[in-house]
């Protein structure tokens, strides 16, 4: 179990490396560059550009601005952003609570809509339930988020003004817990309704593998009691599956999610990671990015552990990793 | 069962932590006291006699949304208009400039002149008088050691400033005492009027004068109506209104809400969450007709969207030296704009509240009213293409030599109405007999530099389409876009992408720059201005607007083109 970490972690290392590396050579080998915006401005003049190329650094060639960046990040130094000279740092940790807050209300209501819907829809396959509970999951699937979430502001916020179009709190006030819930409402709602439609239809695929195996059918000549028979040997079993699943799913929680910030105004990584982008800001982008990097590693390794605890016919070993 | 709850258990951990994450990162965005110099970013209300009874008299905070986050407000490390906005709206500047193109002393007693004495007969020194008794938001006197600092921090080399033009020219700025500023200049530069459009305060800095990172450019003061009370990345920027402001703001504060989109922002206005939407474009014209609760408020603008063609031989890189194989003849280049017919962009696409352009200064003191077009006139354009050489083909394409008259067209991608705008031009130019082929890509494609083999900068096009325009002082301007040393070249060069080579339009450019004399300076723009028409590789289409709009509880705004939004929000009220 130990060496088994310890060799998972220890391979962590090249990849993130690879990671950044890649990440780095694709960001400046796209055309434009953090000086871009400055170029189309008569009172930017050539001698302004050079100026500033020299002093942001950008005259160097990349494998050694690259070189720059890893060792500073080796000594704890995330760089500053080049269009707000902002710690990175600072930058991602005033981003990264709010899109937690979110993303992680978001994953719980998920996890209340889609399990209780997957178990009933694999218990009661192809019943009236099952076909609704597919069609909505299709809808969830197929509908753009981003559609559904203007609709939703048109209907919820300019018609009948009932909750707020964007944003995550009222500026200017004290602090409320109902101000906060009313700006949520509608993100994280449609977030989870998005997400659903996917976990429902893992729940449902897993429980119904899970009620065709024999132990099923011997609770049941035990005479267990239907309930029982679903909700403690059924959907225990069929839940392990769901934490490879989850776990991969983890990161998003941090990263968050461009699509639903941008319609929301909500102020998350997803859109810090855009606006840093479009910018062509690279110490941001590589923070985000090695951020994300190193969640999602983490996320792998907590699956492939936890998996081992749910299912002990799983071992780890250091050999087969 | 176990099982299950443990799930539920982690869930409601996560909820919990996300939480205490949130409130953590609200703290995280007000940075602790200590690392601020206490008395420089937290300006005290209280400096003022009776604040309380101010703020009784005063309006509730106006609230804006924007679509950009600034980078920062320090309108000298950054080109984003936003930036200037919010600036605008903490600092003065010793001149502002008003609608109708006239410099307002602010800071100044009055526009130094040779007249008043405040400008030698040379050109070389400007004497700026201070007023008297004005305070910085946090209590301090404003003095020339202010004025002076702005230009020291500028020139500070730690310092990413995006533009020295002009700073750079400046030898000294002497003080003799509080409320005079002497400025010398190295060489004369024309525009010396329009720097010090902000002053910084000298003891906004920590005592020195670097200011990249400096947390002051996040929670800046200034002289002006408001400061920055509060900065809530991707949410907002809460403003304050300035105690010691003279005039006195009639609102206690502005808010300004970062939205991701002009559409979010609308959205917001119609929802009643906000009452102004900064910086709206053409496409919104339809989306308040009817609407009793807000106005659009729509006033030309000195941009002008504009054809660029490209004179030099189509190259990665172009060869100046040769001419482009269509449009190096001038008879081809004039077709093309007489084949245009303006109006149909005006009235269609902008719904009628735009103006056709006649020439690249179109606003302003520097520019000239007399200046037309010729007008839309087809058939003119056919006889044209005839005198060239270019006949009719088989498809309607006119031919030359086995050539087709096909162009291609480049601009910015993304843009709808530009995109409009280009098929309406395709149109028109195909009923004469000229094929226009659309080709649009990203912007930083478009205005990429040389070594990235953006296709401006190289030659390597035929018509772009673009929006550009003159500050007040139209010198930088001309002299980036028209004057042959601004052709770009791999060594650097300008946005004389046209690569126009006119000993005259260079002569009346340097004419423009090599004097103060407002009058032969106007001459001289007004020359430019013929002259770059004459060339037929400017081809002006038509004034882009500005467009704002404010709910109906707002009165004060005045629209100025030459200032930013914020520049007179000290008079912005509810009603």
């Amino acid at each position: 179990m130990w060496s088994f970490l310890l060799r998972r972690i220890l391979l962590a290392i090249p990849m993130l490396l690879a990671i950044s590396f890649v990440s780095f050579a694709i960001m400046q080998s796209v055309p434009g560059g953090p000086l871009a915006i400055y170029r189309n401005n008569p009172n930017v003049r050539a001698a302004d550009l050079a100026r500033l190329e020299k002093q942001l650094g950008l005259d160097k060639p990349m494998v050694t601005q690259y070189a720059i960046w890893l060792r500073n990040l080796a000594t704890g130094n995330w760089g500053r952003s080049l269009a707000s000279g902002l710690p990175v740092t600072q930058m991602i940790s005033e981003r990264i609570g709010n899109t937690f807050y979110l993303m992680g209300t978001a994953f719980i209501l998920t996890m209340l809509i889609a399990i209780p819907i997957g178990v009933l829809s694999a218990v009661k396959r192809y019943s009236f339930f099952d076909h609704t509970a597919t069609l909505f999951s299709f809808l969830g699937f197929s509908v753009p988020i981003f559609w559904l979430g203007l609709v939703a502001i048109i209907v919820f916020a300019v018609w009948l003004r009932w909750l707020p179009a964007g944003g995550m709190r009222t500026i200017n006030a004290e602090f409320s817990f109902i101000d906060r819930l009313r700006y949520l409402i509608l993100p994280a709602s449609l977030m989870a309704f998005h997400s659903a439609a996917q976990y429902s239809r893992y729940v449902r695929a897993s429980m119904l593998e899970v009620i065709r195996q024999d132990y099923i059918t011997t609770a049941r000549a035990k005479g267990q009691n239907e309930r029982n028979v679903i909700y403690i040997h059924a959907l225990r079993n069929a839940l392990i599956p769901l934490i490879t699943v989850v776990a991969l799913d983890l990161p998003a929680l941090f990263s968050g999610a461009l699509l639903i910030e941008t319609v929301f105004a909500w102020p998350g990584m997803g859109r810090l990671f855009w606006n840093s982008a479009t910018r062509f800001d690279y110490p941001v982008l590589m923070g985000i990015i090695i951020t994300t990097a190193l969640l999602v590693i983490a996320c792998n390794l907590i699956a492939d552990v936890l998996y081992a605890f749910a299912d002990p016919r799983v071992r780890l070993t250091a050999g087969k990793a | 069962m176990k099982h299950t709850r443990s799930i539920w258990l982690v869930l409601s951990l996560t909820l919990a932590a996300g939480l205490i994450l949130a409130a953590c990162g609200a703290q995280a965005a007000q940075p602790p006291a200590a690392t601020q110099p206490p008395a420089a970013t937290q300006p005290p209300p209280a400096a003022t006699e009776a604040p309380t009874a101010m703020s009784m008299q005063m309006g509730a905070p106006i609230v804006i949304a924007m679509y950009q986050e600034p980078e920062s407000i320090n309108p000298y490390l950054s080109v984003q208009t936003v930036v200037n906005v919010l600036s605008t709206a903490v600092y003065d500047g010793l001149l502002t400039v008003g609608p109708d193109g006239e410099f307002i002393p602010v800071l100044a007693t009055e526009v130094p002149s040779i007249a008043n004495g405040g400008l030698s007969a040379d050109g070389l020194t400007i004497t700026y008088k201070l007023r008297e008794g004005v305070k910085w938001a946090d209590g301090k006197p404003f003095t020339s050691a202010d004025v002076k600092f702005t230009w020291q921090a500028l020139m500070d080399n730690s310092n990413a400033v995006v533009s020295r033009a002009g700073w750079e020219d400046i030898d000294t700025v002497e003080t003799p005492n509080d409320l005079t500023a002497v400025v010398k200049f190295k060489k004369l530069y024309a525009p010396a009027l329009t720097l010090w459009r902000y002053v910084l305060p000298a003891h906004g800095f920590g005592g020195g004068t670097a200011m990249t990172g400096a947390d002051f450019n996040r929670k800046p003061f200034g002289t002006g109506p408001f400061f920055v009370k509060e900065w809530t990345s991707g949410e907002s920027i809460v403003l304050d209104y300035n105690p010691n402001a003279n005039p006195a703001p009639l609102v206690s504060g502005l808010v300004f809400r970062i939205t991701p989109s002009r559409e979010e922002s609308v959205l917001l206005l119609k929802s009643g969450e906000v009452e102004a939407v900064w910086d709206l474009i053409e496409a919104s014209i339809p989306d308040f007709e009817g609407n009793a609760d807000a106005t659009l408020w729509t006033t030309p603008s000195s941009n002008v969207e504009y054809l660029g063609l490209n004179l030099a031989q189509r190259g990665n890189p172009a060869d100046p030296t040769k001419p482009h194989a269509i449009l190096g003849d001038i008879k081809v280049r004039q077709a093309l704009s007489l084949a245009i017919d303006r109006s149909v962009l005006v009235n269609d696409l902008m719904y009628g509240k735009s103006t056709i352009a006649t020439s690249a200064i179109g606003l302003g003191w520097a520019s000239d009213p007399t200046i037309s077009i010729a007008p839309y006139d087809p058939e003119k354009a056919k006889s044209l293409l005839d005198e060239a050489g270019w006949k009719p083909g088989s498809d309607g394409i006119r031919m030359k030599g086995g050539q087709r008259l096909s162009l291609e067209i480049t601009s910015t991608s993304g843009n709808k109405l530009r995109e409009l705008a280009e098929q309406v031009i395709q149109e028109q130019l195909k009923a004469v007999g000229i094929e226009l082929k659309i080709n649009n890509v990203p912007s930083s494609t478009l205005f990429g530099n040389w070594a990235s083999s953006g296709p401006l900068q190289r030659g390597n096009f035929d018509i772009s389409m673009d929006t550009w325009g003159p500050d007040i002082d139209p010198n930088d301007f001309v002299s980036i876009l028209f004057e042959s040393a601004s052709i770009p070249t791999e060594a650097g060069g300008g946005w004389n992408y046209f690569r126009i080579n006119d000993p005259k339009i260079d002569a009346a450019i340097k004419a423009g720059r090599s004097t103060l004399d407002i009058a032969a300076r106007k001459q001289a723009y007004s020359e430019v201005a013929r002259l770059v028409n004459d060339t037929y590789a400017y081809i002006p289409l038509y004034n882009r607007l500005i467009i704002n709009a404010f709910t109906n509880d707002v009165s004060g705004w005045t629209p100025n083109p030459w200032r930013d939004f914020t520049w007179d929000a000290a008079k912005w009220a509810h009603k």
